[in-house]
């Protein structure tokens, strides 16, 4: 632990400063050296990948708040798109209704969830674990795994318009990062999701209803984790059962990289946004150097360890400053 | 029986009950064995064909893989871990063995010990990280989580997801044999599962194990070497993941790159099922098998049943969840027993 301790120190100290940073001088460097990067087709495809990433990131950071992990968050992503994508295809229902009809299962799945943990008792990794089977499992079996590729036109534009150059995706995930900041630094409830994070008998004595709270949270990343499906649906103008699927490392990494501390009790907002950043431009770098496809994965699970690395680091900071 | 636990205040179930039925039928395994006894019973009688020879063959070579995976997974279990890399191990050892053999053309002699090392290596890369890291439940998590990313795309990228076809026929028939009409995967598995079990009641390495998941600073401060324990379990876990790919390629007749890449599920369900504690320091290896059995049963039943395949993993995670509810709902009740009689 000593060693990288002294090695990841200063980015401890720095906190969201480091990944900034990295995204700051990342960037310049792309912008310099690769061709391809700096183009408006890029950039805007790019905000539209980063949008949904951090979009992914804040659907996990809800229950890393309180220090569980949510491994069904991709299938809680499809369950949202496939639902508002049968809905506006084999039944016609208008776009807005169906969107919310998606959220809303998402949130459903997403209050069992929290409710389960709540209420049995029964570790939340294999409740989450287990749910990430029925849920994927139940919403293929439903709908046979069928492709939905004929959706409104309405719902497609969502993921490809853009107002003043900036991409509506882009807008949306940022007042997504508004209100999740809003309530987690300057809400009661947010005190109460941190504190029950940090220590939950503690919190329970201090009369926060941490049942209620983990229930919330998990009800929320259930939520993003829907929205985030729905509007990956519009983006590629299909909703099928597999989106989600390649969601769970970027979910933990984005969160990381920014900040948020894995045991809980400590999140950032922004430095999540940052950190889903940094992830989509590695990725977009690996795609622009003719990297093969085939090795992105390594990569991926390499930042992740570097992230989990510099978090531990940053929590042994925290524990030898008290 | 074949439970084993580092607790000494443990509820001495095996030992001193009346009856060694009783004590067989009180542990968790034995439910799991009940439950694929009905399972079995009802699915005997409302099919045709499953109880015949040929499917018992398809069976015993299905949960005999899977149960394998779920030994190795429990290993990590019981130390009070994870790992979310089985399968990542399993289709990098998988390609690894097939690739030995079909492009650099050596026998299976060389390249199923090839096969095993690569899950060693990749065991020993999760255990230093861990260690590296602070050993804990998260440590274990992420790590894995990670690592599995990078094992499947050092897989992808050496494959670039094209199977290896050419295996020699010496190879495959580690798949195809039968003994008297007993697939050898199941004697191998069985072996393995009987060599694990004795570890566990007989070895030190086997309590040293279980001291770490059941109590880490307790067993730091016995003397416990915590790091090479885990380093050590985590090294068994890739041999044993890389194992489990090895019988499956022989099964399978190629080297498929997606080999483990539904094994996160089964690898924790089966364990969990059997009576392996998620908190760590109990294993059970009969319960393991047993677990793997119950969810083979299950698919091939839902295959009998004309239940469309579909549902599998619904109901995978249903069992689970029941699975691990009942035994909460014993021990609670348990809790009780002895409160009040306290």
């Amino acid at each position: 632990m000593g060693i990288v301790r002294k090695t990841f120190g200063n980015v401890a100290r720095s906190d969201i400063a480091g990944v900034v940073s990295a995204v700051v001088v990342f960037s310049l460097f792309l912008a310099v050296t690769t061709a391809g990067f700096a183009t408006l087709f890029n950039l805007d495809s790019l905000s539209r990948t980063i949008a949904i990433t951090t979009i992914v990131g804040f659907a996990q950071l809800s229950v890393l708040s309180i220090g569980h992990f949510n491994l069904a968050l991709g299938p809680m992503g499809a369950l949202g798109a496939v639902c508002a994508g049968a809905l506006m295809e084999d039944f016609g229902v208008p776009v807005v209704l169906s969107i919310l009809a998606g959220i809303l299962l998402g949130t459903l799945a997403g209050a069992v969830q929290g409710g389960l943990i709540v209420k049995t008792g029964i570790n939340p990794f294999v409740i989450t674990l287990s749910l990430y089977s029925v849920y994927l499992g139940g919403v293929t079996a439903v709908t046979k795994a069928k492709f939905y590729s004929h959706m409104p036109q309405a719902f497609n534009n969502i993921g490809i318009v853009s107002v003043l150059d900036v991409p509506l995706l882009f807008i949306v995930a940022l007042a997504i990062g508004i209100v999740l900041w809003i309530l987690t630094a300057r809400t009661a409830f947010g005190r109460q999701l941190l504190a029950t994070g940090a220590n939950p008998a503690a919190a329970q004595f201090s009369g926060i209803p941490t049942q209620r709270v983990i229930v919330t949270a998990h009800a929320a990343s259930g939520c993003l984790a829907a929205a985030a499906g729905i509007l990956l649906a519009s983006r590629l103008g299909s909703a099928q059962i597999s989106i989600g699927n390649d969601w769970m490392l970027v979910s933990f990494a984005a969160p990381v990289l920014g900040g948020t501390i894995l045991s809980g009790g400590k999140v950032s907002v922004i430095g999540t946004i940052f950190g889903a950043v940094l992830m989509s431009l590695i990725t977009n770098a690996l795609v622009l150097t003719g990297v093969s496809y085939f090795w992105f994965q390594s990569f991926l699970g390499a930042i992740l360890l570097a992230a989990f690395a510099i978090d531990r680091a940053r929590l042994a900071y925290i524990r030898g400053m008290k | 029986m074949m439970d084993s636990t580092a607790e000494r205040g443990a509820p001495k179930r095996s030992f001193a009950s009346a009856s060694n039925l009783e004590s067989i039928l009180q542990s968790s395994s034995g439910g799991v064995l009940l439950a694929v006894a009905i399972l079995g019973i009802i699915l005997g009688l409302t099919t045709k064909d499953f109880f015949s020879a040929v499917n018992f063959v398809v069976l015993a070579r299905s949960f005999s893989v899977m149960a394998v995976v779920g030994l190795a997974q429990m290993i990590i279990i019981g130390t009070g871990g994870m790992n979310l890399s089985v399968g990542a191990i399993g289709g990098l050892a998988g390609v690894a063995t097939g690739g030995v053999m079909d492009a650099l053309g050596y026998s299976p002699a060389l390249a199923i010990p090839a096969g095993l090392c690569v899950g060693a290596l990749c065991g020993l890369v999760n255990g230093w990280l861990i260690t590296r890291l602070g050993v804990s439940g998260v440590t274990s998590f992420l790590v894995t989580l990670a690592s599995g990313s990078v094992f499947t795309g050092i897989n992808l990228g050496i494959t670039r997801a094209n199977p290896f076809y050419n295996l020699p026929a010496d190879f495959r028939l580690i798949g195809s044999l039968k003994i008297a009409g007993i697939p050898l995967l199941l004697f191998l598995m069985l072996g393995l599962a009987l060599a694990l079990a004795l570890m566990f009641r007989y070895l030190g390495l086997g309590r040293q194990l279980l001291a770490l998941g059941g109590n880490i600073t307790a067993a730091e401060l016995s003397g416990v070497p915590i790091n090479r324990v885990v380093i050590t379990s985590h090294v068994l876990c890739g041999v044993l993941a890389a194992f489990a790919a090895i019988l499956l390629t022989s099964r399978l007749g190629s080297a498929q790159p997606d080999v483990g890449k539904d094994w996160l599920l089964p690898s924790f369900a089966a364990p969990i099922i059997g009576g392996t504690s998620l908190a760590g320091g109990k294993v059970s290896v009969a319960g393991a098998v047993l677990g793997a059995i119950l969810l083979a049963v299950i698919s091939n039943g839902l295959v009998f049943l004309s239940i469309d395949v579909y549902w599998n993993q619904f109901i995978q995670g249903i069992i689970i969840l029941a699975a691990v509810g009942l035994d909460r709902v014993r021990t609670i009740s348990a809790e009780r027993l002895e409160r009040r009689q306290a």
